[in-house]
């Protein structure tokens, strides 16, 4: 009986481990896929490796995500009560908060983009910045992600805040929403 | 007055805003011929305990009106009375002594929501500027949302235009609260820093009056009495039981304080209102010093507007300047983040709806690092150029990429104004202005020594010329492109604006 019990116990755990490592690995294909999509769209040469911080943006949680006190004259696409339940809006909630950047390594990136490890601001040359991307299952069942990026150019620059939706293992901007500039 | 016609207000408020309103009026229609005070035997002519100026049947200019909180939750409704009889104290006739007081001062009737009940005990409110700045910025004045640099005299009367409360405001700053009455009362109210004169008080409308009011014949009656007039520091001064509570911490008036208000016991047709403190919006969140100051001085000299007339402008920039000038917006400075620290500013696109103030907000935040090391000439030009450029999103006009180069030209579009004329046409005229102006603030308040008008056209092209580097070379936005010829002077150009940010030895403006 305590043999069967502790078999059990091992192949719960086990599948978690597996799982976890399985799921990480994917999530971190997600997010290639997602930085790719978005160096496409902004016509991306380099990169920083310093990742955006959420919170410096005053990203802490699903209200702020759903810009609830913004007065859009269009909120389009923005509108994320369309696509999240309650549960997917505390986990989200949650995710923003607990956010923990990492570097951006070269292979996260596309092999035309350069990656710059230096202090930029020396260099004539414009440079891109990324959050850490959120992922967030939807309540259609369709996969979404959220991502900060900002340019910056000498003195000059700006922050866009993304919102993607993944249709047929393809990622595809569904909205951007441009949260500041100089 | 801010109506919702002229502000891009979210359609869900102004709807709401527009029931709330149509509450109020047919409250109003329906009440305005009880909102008496009982008779207690004295006018502005007799040995009376208070002055009353003679009454006349409003009519609100219901389109145009603001709506706020008093800090106690009540709702106000502050509705223009534009077209309607003005009166005026004679003392502030000599802030602009060659202009009629009618077409200076505003004036407006506060609809004040009752706590418990469905009424909307009506106030008169009364705005006077001591100053051009003043003046010029008080079209969107309303009680609890005065310009920050706001100086003038605000009086409130009771519907049936008895004088309730004045005060004197300097830099959005109450200075002094005046009341009237007689001696014996006013003695009793007086603790600490009080003031209280027996002196004659004229007021005036610009109705003509009977000969005896106007015996220059003038088209305006005097309205004098001899009257005990209290003037207490700040915005407090009395003792609780002397015409001020403190609720929640916060200074509230009542008519006439304890000895002579109105206690209405359920029969009362009219309630007077307690009011709080009137309040300014700090706009200037700044709290480095020296930024703080250049935005002052920028706004106190409506430099966008002083350039108007004095160079060759088309009126769309002229409207475009004239508007961003009275364009209220948040200013701020923080730390940005390390991936965002190269940048001098930032605009925050974002419109939010404050729920405290029910105004859309935009903000535009300095950085710290910036701050450190720019010039005062070039915080002057970026907080120039990040003005205009809030204005023009607030407006609606956002650029395919958000830069102010992209916004100027969505604007011009809606002008009329298409690729060839802007890079050539609208935009130098444009950067003249800004240099213009920039030059002007430097002559006032400024250090720095430069006379070269061209010095400023050239630093205002600041965030409008190079938008990338490639290959080796800038690429330059082709205004700038346009506007110098040879790639030397682009590079010189564009270098002068760099010192200036930067803080370089070759900059002519001085360190903040």
């Amino acid at each position: 009986m305590m043999l069967k019990e502790s078999l059990v116990k091992f192949i719960i755990l086990s599948s978690g481990l597996i799982c976890l490592a399985f799921c990480q690995t994917n999530l971190k294909e997600e997010e290639k896929m997602v930085i790719n999509l978005i160096c496409k769209e902004e016509k991306v040469e380099n990169v920083s490796d310093i990742r955006l911080r959420w919170s410096d943006y005053g990203f802490i949680n699903y209200k702020k995500l759903n810009h609830e006190n913004v007065v859009y004259y269009d909120r389009g696409e923005f509108e994320l009560n369309l696509w999240f339940n309650e549960a997917q809006k505390t986990e989200l909630t949650q995710k923003v908060r607990s956010v923990k950047p990492s570097r951006i390594q070269k292979k996260d990136l596309p092999d035309n983009v350069k990656l710059i490890t230096e202090d930029y601001g020396q260099l004539r040359r414009t440079v891109y910045s990324f959050s850490e991307p959120i992922f967030q299952e939807g309540k259609n069942g369709i996969n979404y992600a959220f991502i900060l990026v900002s340019q910056t150019f000498e003195t000059e620059g700006w922050t866009k805040y993304y919102f993607l939706e993944e249709h047929a293992k393809k990622w595809k901007v569904k909205a951007v929403w441009m949260i500041g500039f100089s | 007055m801010i109506s919702c016609v002229e502000e891009p207000e979210a359609p869900k408020i102004e709807v709401n805003e527009n029931a709330q309103i149509a509450q109020v009026k047919s409250w109003f229609e329906q009440n305005k011929t009880k909102l008496r005070l009982p008779d207690r035997g004295s006018n502005f002519r007799s040995q009376s305990k208070e002055l009353i100026l003679p009454f006349f049947e409003k009519e609100p200019d219901w389109d145009k009106f603001h709506h706020y909180y008093f800090p106690d939750g009540r709702e106000v409704f502050e509705v223009s009375l534009a077209n309607a009889t003005k009166y005026f104290p004679t003392s502030i006739v000599e802030n602009f002594p060659n202009e009629n007081p009618k077409d200076y001062m505003v004036q407006n009737i506060m609809f004040v929501k009752h706590s418990t009940e469905n009424r909307f005990d009506p106030l008169i409110a009364r705005y006077y500027p001591s100053d051009e700045y003043s003046k010029n910025h008080q079209k969107n004045i309303a009680y609890k949302q005065i310009d920050q640099y706001w100086s003038g005299r605000l009086d409130i009367f009771t519907y049936d235009e008895h004088h309730f409360i004045g005060f004197l405001i300097e830099e959005g700053e109450i200075i002094n609260t005046i009341n009237y009455g007689n001696d014996a009362e006013v003695n009793r109210r007086i603790t600490g820093d009080c003031r209280t004169i027996i002196r004659e008080v004229t007021w005036a409308s610009n109705e003509p009056g009977p000969t005896q009011d106007d015996p220059y014949g003038y088209g305006v009656t005097y309205h004098s009495i001899l009257i005990a007039e209290t003037t207490c520091s700040g915005s407090g001064g009395y003792t609780p039981t002397g015409g001020t509570q403190v609720i929640n911490g916060e200074p509230y008036y009542s008519f006439g304080g304890v000895d002579t208000g109105i206690n209405c016991s359920g029969n009362c047709e009219y309630i007077v209102p307690v009011v709080s403190r009137p309040s300014s919006i700090i706009l200037n969140l700044l709290t480095n010093p020296c930024a703080s100051d250049i935005f002052k001085q920028l706004r106190k000299m409506s430099i966008l507007k002083s350039s108007i007339g004095n160079i060759n402008q088309t009126n769309e920039i002229i409207q475009l300047l004239d508007s961003a000038n009275n364009f209220q917006f948040f200013i701020k400075n923080r730390q940005f983040s390390s991936q965002d620290s190269l940048k001098s500013a930032m605009t925050i696109p974002s419109i939010i709806f404050n729920s405290e103030t029910q105004k859309n907000e935009i903000t535009i935040e300095l950085n710290d690092s910036y701050l450190n090391s720019a010039t005062k000439l070039s915080i002057a030009r970026t907080i120039l150029h990040e003005l205009i450029h809030a204005y023009i999103l607030y407006s609606g006009f956002m650029g395919t990429d958000g830069s102010l180069n992209s916004s100027l030209k969505s604007y011009g579009s809606s002008m009329g104004i298409y690729s060839n004329d802007f890079h050539h046409s609208f935009m130098p005229i444009y950067i003249s202005s800004i240099g213009y102006s920039l030059a002007e603030w430097n002559r006032r308040y400024g250090n720095s020594l430069i006379s070269d008008r061209n010095y400023y056209d050239e630093v205002a092209w600041g965030g409008l010329s190079a938008m990338n580097f490639e290959n080796g070379q800038y690429i330059w936005f082709e205004a700038f492109k346009s506007k110098f010829q040879t790639e030397n002077k682009r590079l010189e150009v564009h270098q002068k604006i760099i010192n200036e940010i930067k803080g370089y030895y070759d900059a002519e403006g001085k360190p903040c």
